[in-house]
């Protein structure tokens, strides 16, 4: 396929220039994973039925959705809320998170049914051993553990993937949990 | 295809290829701070998907005349090596681009942004994921590569006095 100059073209580069693209391709290799906190594959089953009965065993069944009726009911709260939570200048959580069940799967993992559910065990993603180890320590996501960790994530959890600075503003915290709590509210029987 | 015709074709891609660069890196900054789902998005993505598509087939293209009509040394005060590495990484530049493309094209395809065949599913999550990695990494390559150059263009003009701001060669 070369022809003979390029063929002498290739090879007057030293070996060096060689071993320094090697080098910065292995830094752009590395970049997505040390800035966005992305991986480069899902793993499909994070948990199965049974693992995940033994995960809730004995944590009293508490319906976090049902604490609904108490949220804001008026237009311009539930746009704060949205803002909140898809907007750049908010949370930015939209970028990287699905919320509803027929939302695509994006970055990160679904947020879809979070509250009640035990850290680390959603399906199709593939999670820090940060993550894995809080599921082995028993975090449950309800709307308190939430608001801790998206306050400070990486003071919250040491070394998860979440590459975002935590939301200072007690009132956007409490916007995006309530929008949460709104949106992501799993279909019966599910 | 004559060396001239080569040369100048060369020539007319470079420029080519800078411009969709610009307009595409342009998107790629401004689309991810749009909401997803939002219909501003969904035009930015075309967009980027239309114009990346172009930057894609002018690198073949331009990698194909390359790799047949090399370019020649024509600055007599810049030493062999350095004029070697800096083309080097120009081919390399115009690669990373043509991986881009196809790391996108599959990202926008298991995605369900890009259908041949009507009702034909290819939504495919780990297809998405594997490939908008490598998009994303590919992305970094060439800022790097860009980068680079900039500095040793910079560097060669203060060693060997020779001026040239050519990113795309």
């Amino acid at each position: 396929m070369f022809s003979l100059d390029m063929r002498k073209y290739v090879n007057n580069a030293r070996g060096m220039h060689w071993l320094f693209i090697v080098f910065i391709i292995g830094i752009a290799f590395y970049l997505p994973f040390l800035i966005f906190g992305a991986f480069p594959y899902n793993t499909k089953t994070n948990t199965n039925p049974v693992e995940m009965e033994k995960l809730l065993d004995g944590i009293e069944a508490v319906d976090f959705y049902a604490m609904n009726q108490y949220l804001p009911k008026s237009s311009e709260e539930i746009q704060k809320e949205i803002d909140a939570f898809e907007t750049w200048e908010g949370g930015k959580c939209r970028f990287c998170h699905a919320v509803k069940k027929d939302d695509r799967d994006r970055m990160a993992p679904t947020l879809y049914g979070i509250f009640g559910r035990p850290a680390g065990v959603g399906n199709n993603y593939t999670y820090s051993d940060a993550l894995i180890n809080m599921k082995g320590n028993g975090l449950i996501w309800t709307p308190e553990t939430l608001d801790a960790f998206i306050l400070n994530p990486s003071n919250y959890i040491p070394g998860n993937r979440m590459r975002v600075e935590g939301i200072e503003d007690p009132e956007t915290r409490k916007l995006i949990v309530n929008y949460l709590m709104r949106e992501s509210k799993p279909i019966k029987g599910e | 295809m004559e060396n001239q015709l080569a040369k100048k074709a060369g020539q007319i891609l470079s420029w080519l290829g800078f411009s969709l660069f610009l307009i595409v890196f342009i998107n790629m900054v401004q689309a991810p701070r749009i909401t997803i789902g939002s219909e501003e998005r969904e035009i930015m993505r075309n967009f980027h998907i239309f114009a990346g598509t172009f930057l894609m087939a002018i690198s073949m293209f331009r990698v194909y005349l390359w790799i047949h009509f090399p370019p020649q040394k024509n600055h007599r005060l810049l030493p062999e090596q350095d004029y070697t590495f800096i083309h080097f990484l120009q081919f390399f530049l115009y690669c990373s681009f043509i991986a881009q493309g196809i790391s996108g094209f599959l990202m926008a395809w298991s995605d369900g942004a890009i259908r041949f065949m009507q009702g034909i599913d290819t939504i495919d999550h780990g297809l998405w994921t594997i490939s908008g990695y490598l998009h994303s990494a590919f992305g970094f390559l060439y800022i790097m590569l860009i980068l680079i150059i900039l500095i040793l263009r910079l560097y060669h003009m203060l060693r060997f006095r020779v001026f040239s701001l050519n990113v795309f060669a």
